[in-house]
């Protein structure tokens, strides 16, 4: 389990990157939601004690992960939000060389895993093959056998899916869920499909403060029968902001649709929706910028 | 458009710390040198020739900087992945090239121009002597930048630019840059520029190196080669010749690169081979390895440095695998074959050497200590950033691999690096040996570069770990390691003594055939044991402090451990400590005070009356494998000057121990600070009394070369007490005895009464028993009256035939010797056992001397004449002593003599050392001006007529040819006025190259035998009569032989400094009616007096002169005359029966001309 109390950080320039945050995190997923710049990445660079913040404490599994950075570190499997590799060298004998890094020193041992890892991450018949000479989605599930390497009770993975297709999302989804049931996996991300679609609980960060953790499920049933839709034209949508509590617009077909929190019918034309995770994240987002 | 892309490049470019480090290093640079007082003494430091030299030399580190710049201008959007969307823009081919060249060249040059603020800075130092500023012009400081720094950083931005454009690779862009400055190097190599340690006389700049130097100095010191002090101080370099040539041809290269580079460019980004992914794999569908259960702990996960080490070493020893490496070091391996080359196949006078192991590792020790430095400066700085530029740190860093880890595999990865260089660079030495038939290896030589030359790289290695651990980025980095690069090799110039500032600049350690690698490990090894200590402190910090990233400099040091450092701090003060302790007691300052103060004090007790010794026995027993030895004795003294003598000074060396020195019936007085014991006698010592001098004294591990495990080689008076006033004490530098309160040179004018006192150099009988290791056999003047074995070790008695001079020099070593009998003298060659080769023919050569000299000059002094080698870390290269010489072994024993083509430095070696035992030895000259004339110059002149009939006429022209150029490089480079040759003191270029021109442009005119008589008739006068001969009295018997019609070309030779300039401007042949040709030669002549600072004045002359007309078959002319020629334009007329091909003036060089290269001219 991992414990987060009271996480604080302030860069130098000023900017308030996390506020007291504090979460309990059990095995299985966890994913992390928040918008650019809500200070996810942070977050995850604090817990991978990439860099340290101004207080407040970090706890796996007893192990005080601030004050023993390198016994995190022996436990931590981490996935950077964006990362390269060395030129010329194949996914094989990289991840060799990171496995020997992270310890696995016994070499059956050590065999064992980057061979079971690549067939899992799908990469066996490209193992000898320069990872720089990867496509994205390919160079990601080598992120991730990277990070799955040693057996780590802690997974972060950061950013994972951003800007691959729907078939390697579709891929990729399928690896994490698969890892994620002995340890703790921390996703973080901005799709919202990728908390729906994976984790059990979540919470949302937003300007630096976890403004909810729950269950996916949960959350969406606190908005069942509250949420209303409604096609405008769009120079009425300030009009609507104004009466009303519109959680979010979107475009459907060339047309403005407002999506609007209410317990009662708010107006001719609006017809009930059902909830999804995507609303529960606007509703809250929307929340934490009105308050 | 153009401009405001440049305004974003200028504005990028000035903002990066790496363009503030570099313009701070030049504005450091260009103010150092003018600070320190760069250039002579004669000539101010802000002339137009230093200002243009310095900023040529500063050109030399613009490469750096413009790497630098140009790989940052270009790779910043591969590296920073701006690559796609500035490719994309519209911007065109040409403005996208223009705009990052024209933002790095500006940057690049005005970080240089930087160096011209320094410099002028650097003239208002107070300390600076006022006679050697000239007033501020900026006009010299702008004509040396645009001529030299903006060509020079014009041509390696563009070049620089085309590889990083075409390659995208940064590692090839460095190689690109090591590149030019190896064209340099091996030009410089080719051509003895002053860069290059070792200076070979006579080595003229080809036309070729002079244009392929890429910086323009081989061509700039072209044009400048001869110029005088009075020209170094006003004359503005002009762009002409070989320096406009080569700016030419530089500038043309770079814009043809430019040309090449806007055609291949493209906007393409360079993707790479993305693969297509085959079928599921059978065995996908494993399960992923099952986290660990709470509470499993880290089952097997066992972080091992070791293997974690081994892994990221072998990552970064693939870079040593890659193009732009391979290519580096193939140009190294062209490098170092010219460096070896240079010295081996053509050192002094075009000799060639016998390509011994020790030559060869000399040669290689400082072109690898420059090249690894600058291979650590570039691939330190790509090693220890490779996880950032790669963006593989995150992943790196989140696991447990230790910092220390880290910096092991890329310290290994530099070590590797350094040992290819090493072993990249011994390949040509063996190639060499191969080629010419050498077949002893002694592979433990060459691996002892690994150690002496490679261990110190390793050590600066370190340095370049820690300073990137702490330095903001890669190119900021980059620039302080190579300032902390040249920092720690000019700490000694500016007066940081103690070797913690020169760290990794390691003592030379010489190794020579005889004496192996000596006692210099010793140095070697407590400087490297500081510096190891220190290194060992600067990768601890450097581990603990390991850049993961995301954590600032402040929190990465907290992993330093206080305790460790405290730890191997203490040990590096400590053994720092003994290195001060270890030191000379005195710093070069310090010494100078001690003479000047020297001379302040006993001057004034020059002209005290002092005995004279007469004769000594003295025992010296040489411990050469302990390296110690002692001195002990007496002399015989006697009062040979009219006056009684009521004390006597007796001085002793000051590193002597255990020093006893006593005089019977006299009282010692002591000053310790010059080793000074004076006796003051009860009763005077009365004119004609004799008494004597008993001395006891040991030197124990001294601080020279003298004493030597095998080869030890010691100057008596040296290390001989010494009686009365010791001028040898005294300071001869000028300007420091300027800086002293010390008038005039100390040199005593030329008199023409010659000495009343001629005591300096009288002579002494001696009786000399020298006792030393078993094996080893002791060398000395006079006869061996015994020699005998005691408790293991070997004791040889010699004693004096006849008096010699109270200055001579014994040797000891495992010799075997050669023997020769001839004219009932003994020649004998005491040789190292390996130096075989060239026994015989020294042998000849000695005898053929002796035979010249005995029957042109009087016979020769004694019975015995012994050559014996010494090692070759000597600076000379044979020494002369009275019955004895010293050969030292590369310069002597080691020359390949078998080209016959080449000039035979061997026997003009042996030659000249043999005549020395008559012009020297039998004939002393007076102390003073002139000296240097009568022992050098005819010595010289023997030596080339010894060489002559061994050899010819050609060959002893082609040494004058050398000696010519000698003379003007020598003249141009004089620090003080240039005396006539009667009046030459120290100045080699005089007494030996003037010399040789003079005597035998003489011998021309007046015949050979006309002039040795004379030379036999002042042997005569003065034979055995120490230290009289005065230059007025060779003057003398020269005009009594050559008569009143060539009284004008001797005085002019010997007392005037007299320069020619012939040039043939036309040369026609035309068929006659009866079939043979008139051949009609244009020459163009001047005469000019010169005075001592190199002011010239044209007079009006006419003088024969030979003019020659040759073939190409043979060097002997088809005709030879000498029609008078005068000032201006002559013209000259001859018939042959058939067409020369080509005509040349004065061909046998009887005339100093000043441009001798448009002697010669193909006839029409």
């Amino acid at each position: 389990m991992l414990t987060i109390s009271n996480l604080s950080k302030t860069y130098p320039n000023g900017v308030r990157a996390l506020d007291a945050v504090s979460l309990k995190i059990e095995r299985g997923l966890f994913g992390l939601l928040g918008p650019n710049g809500a200070g996810k990445s942070t977050l995850m660079r604090t817990i991978a004690a990439l860099q340290e913040p101004d207080a407040g404490t970090i706890v796996l599994d007893e192990l005080n992960v601030l004050a023993n950075p390198q016994e995190l570190r022996t436990r931590l499997g981490y996935l950077p939000q964006d990362f390269g590799v060395y030129p010329g060298i194949s996914a094989l004998a990289l991840l060799d060389h990171i496995a020997v890094l992270k310890g696995i020193t016994n070499r059956n041992e050590r065999r064992e895993q980057v061979e079971s890892l690549l067939a899992l991450t799908n990469l066996w018949d490209v193992r000898k093959n320069a990872v720089s000479t990867f496509s994205g989605g390919m160079k990601q599930r080598f992120g991730i056998a990277q990070a799955l390497l040693g057996r780590p009770s802690l997974i972060i993975v950061d950013e994972p899916t951003a800007g691959l297709d729907p078939e390697e999302r579709n891929r990729f989804h399928n690896l994490l869920s698969e890892i994620g049931e002995g340890a703790v996996v921390l996703l973080s991300t901005h799709i919202v499909e990728d908390v729906s679609d994976l984790c059990p609980r979540m919470a949302i960060l937003a300007g630096g403060r976890v403004i909810v953790e729950g269950e996916p499920a949960r959350l969406i049933d606190q908005l069942e029968g509250r949420l209303w839709r409604k096609t405008i034209p769009k120079p009425e949508v300030p009009r609507y902001r104004e009466s009303h509590r519109v959680i979010s617009t979107h475009l459907f077909a060339g047309e403005t649709q407002v999506h609007v929190l209410s317990d009662a019918h708010p107006e001719a034309g609006f017809e009930r929706v059902t909830p999804d995770l995507e609303d529960v994240y606007f509703s809250f987002l929307s929340s934490a910028a009105a308050c | 458009m153009l401009r405001d892309l440049i305004a974003f490049e200028w504005r990028y470019h000035t903002r990066q710390i790496a363009f503030l480090a570099g313009a701070l290093l030049f504005l450091f640079m260009g103010f150092a040198l003018p600070a320190t007082s760069f250039g002579p003494d004669n000539v101010a430091i802000n002339s137009p020739l230093l200002v243009m030299q310095s900023l040529a030399f500063l050109s030399l580190i613009s490469v750096f900087v413009a790497a630098v710049f140009t790989s940052n201008a270009v790779l910043r959007d591969p590296e920073h992945r701006m690559q796609e969307i500035v490719y994309s823009t519209p911007v065109g081919r040409f403005h996208f090239l223009a705009g990052r060249f024209l933002g790095a060249f500006l940057a690049t040059a005005t970080a240089v121009a930087f160096s011209m603020l320094g410099m002028v800075i650097g003239t208002f130092m107070p300390w600076l002597d006022p006679e050697r500023i000239a007033p501020f012009d900026a006009m010299r400081y702008l004509w040396a930048f645009g001529v030299l720094s903006v060509p020079n950083v014009l041509f390696a931005t563009v070049l620089l630019l085309a590889i990083a454009v075409l390659t995208r690779n940064a590692l090839a862009t460095y190689a690109g840059a090591v590149f030019i400055y190896i064209l340099y190097f091996i030009v410089a190599a080719m051509t003895n520029s002053p860069l290059m340690a070792a200076s070979r006389p006579g080595a003229a700049p080809g036309a070729l190196a002079a244009l392929l130097d890429p910086f323009g100095l081989t061509a700039f010191f072209d044009v400048t080669r001869y110029w005088t002090a009075a020209a170094k101080s006003t004359r503005v370099v002009p762009l002409e010749g070989m320096l406009l040539w080569n700016r030419v041809i530089w500038v043309g290269g770079a814009v043809a690169v430019g040309a090449v580079v806007y055609r291949v460019f493209s906007f393409r980004v360079r993707a790479g081979k993305v693969k297509k992914e085959k079928k599921e794999s059978p065995s996908s569908g494993l399960r992923p390895p099952s986290p660990r259960k709470r509470g499993e702990g880290t089952v097997g996960i066992t972080p091992s440095a070791f293997a974690s080490f081994w892994s990221a070493a072998r990552i970064e020893l693939r870079v040593l695998r890659s193009v732009p490496v391979l290519l580096l070091l193939f140009l190294w391996v062209c490098l170092a074959t010219s460096e070896i080359y240079a010295d081996i196949a053509s050192a002094e006078y075009g000799a060639r050497l016998i390509p011994a192991t020790s030559l060869i590792v000399e040669r290689l020790r400082a072109p690898i200590s420059i090249i690894g430095t600058m291979l650590l400066i570039y691939y330190g700085a790509e090693m220890f950033w490779r996880e950032q530029r790669h963006r593989m740190a995150a992943i790196i860093d989140t696991t447990p691999v230790p910092g220390a880890v880290m910096i092991a595999a890329k310290g290994t990865a530099m070590a590797a690096l350094i040992a290819t260089v090493i072993a990249t660079g011994i390949l040509p030495g063996i190639a060499l040996q191969i080629a010419r038939g050498y077949w002893h290896f002694e592979p433990l030589v060459y691996l002892s570069l690994f150690w002496f030359s490679g261990f110190p790289l390793l050590l600066f290695g370190a340095v370049a770990l820690l300073v990137h651990t702490l330095s903001p980025g890669k190119y900021a980095g980059m620039m302080l390691v190579l300032l902390v690069a040249i920092f720690t090799r000019v700490a000694p110039r500016i007066g940081l003594d103690h070797p913690v500032w020169q760290f990794a600049n390691a003592p030379p350690v010489r190794y020579s055939d005889m004496n192996g690698f000596g006692h210099d490990p010793v140095a070697f090894h407590w400087a490297v044991l500081h510096w190891n200590t220190l290194a060992v402190l600067f990768v601890m910090i450097a581990a603990a402090a390991w850049r993961r990233i995301g954590h600032p400099l402040k929190e990465r040091f907290r992993a330093v451990r206080l305790a460790h450092v405290i730890a191997v701090g203490v040990l590096a003060v400590i053994t720092g400590g003994w290195l001060a302790y270890k030191m000379p007691a005195e710093s070069v300052d310090e010494q100078n005070a001690w003479r000047a103060d020297y001379e302040k004090t006993y001057k004034r007790l020059e002209s005290l009356p002092q005995p004279r010794i007469t004769a000594f026995t003295t025992n010296i027993d040489l411990y050469p494998e302990q390296r110690r030895y002692r001195v002990a004795g007496h002399y015989d003294v006697v009062n040979v000057t009219r006056a009684p003598i009521r004390s006597v000074m007796v001085s002793v060396r000051r590193d002597a121990r255990n020093v006893a020195v006593s005089m019977p019936a006299a009282t010692p007085v002591k000053d310790q600070r010059f080793n000074i014991v004076r006796f003051d006698f009860a009763r005077p010592l009365e004119p004609g009394a004799r008494t004597k001098v008993h001395f006891d004294l040991s030197y124990e591990d001294p601080d020279d070369d003298t004493i030597a495990a095998n080869g030890s080689f010691l100057m008596t008076h040296r290390i001989f007490p010494g009686i009365g006033y010791r001028a040898s004490y005294e300071l001869r530098d000028v300007r420091e005895r300027r800086k002293r309160g010390l008038a005039g040179s100390g040199e005593l004018p030329l008199s023409e009464e010659g000495p009343e006192d001629a005591t300096a150099t009288e002579r002494v009988h001696f009786q000399l028993t020298i006792s030393t290791s078993r094996g080893q056999t002791a060398i000395a003047p006079g006869h061996l009256a015994r020699a005998w074995e005691h408790n293991g070790r070997r004791y040889f008695a010699y004693k004096s035939d006849a008096p010699i001079f109270n200055r001579f020099a014994i040797a000891s070593a495992r010799y075997e010797v050669a023997r020769r009998r001839h004219r009932g003298v003994d020649v004998e060659l005491y040789y190292h056992p390996a130096h075989r080769a060239n026994v015989e023919r020294t042998l000849d050569i000695a005898v053929a001397a002796l035979d010249y000299c005995e029957t042109n000059f009087g016979r020769y002094a004694t019975r015995q004449l012994r050559m014996a080698e010494v090692p070759s870390y000597w600076p000379f290269g044979a020494f002369a002593m009275p019955e004895t010489m010293f050969l030292v072994e590369t310069r002597t024993l080691l020359i390949d003599g078998s080209d016959p083509d080449r000039i035979d430095l061997l026997g003009r070696r042996i030659a000249h050392e043999a005549a020395h035992q008559w012009w020297g030895h039998i004939l002393a000259p007076a102390d003073g001006e002139g000296a240097t004339m009568i022992v050098e110059s005819l010595t010289k002149y023997t030596d080339m007529m010894v060489l002559e009939r061994m050899r010819g006429r050609g060959e002893v022209l082609r040494l004058r040819e050398y000696e010519l150029d000698r003379y003007l490089a020598g003249r141009s480079a004089e620090t003080d006025a240039e005396p006539p040759l009667y009046k030459a003191t120290r100045q080699s270029y005089i007494y030996y190259s003037k010399g040789a021109l003079a005597l035998y442009a003489i011998r021309e005119r007046i015949g050979e035998e006309r002039l040795n008589r004379a030379l036999r008739d002042l042997l005569a006068e003065y034979r055995d009569r120490g230290g009289r001969a005065t230059t007025h009295d060779l003057l003398k018997h020269l005009h009594r032989v050559a008569g009143p019609e060539n009284a004008r070309l001797i005085d002019e030779w010997m007392k005037e400094i007299v320069l020619y300039d012939f040039t043939i401007a036309s040369a026609e042949a035309k068929q006659r009616a009866d079939g043979r040709y008139d051949v009609t030669i244009g020459i163009e002549a001047s005469k000019r007096y010169a005075d001592g600072q190199g002011n010239e004045k044209p007079v009006a002359f006419r003088e024969p002169v030979e003019i020659g007309a040759y073939t190409r078959e043979s060097e002997t002319p088809v005709h030879l005359a000498s029609p008078v020629l005068h000032e201006g334009r002559n013209v000259v007329t001859f018939t042959l029966a058939r067409p020369p091909a080509y005509v040349s003036v004065d061909p046998n060089l009887l005339h100093i001309d000043t441009k001798r290269a448009d002697n010669e001219k193909d006839v029409q």
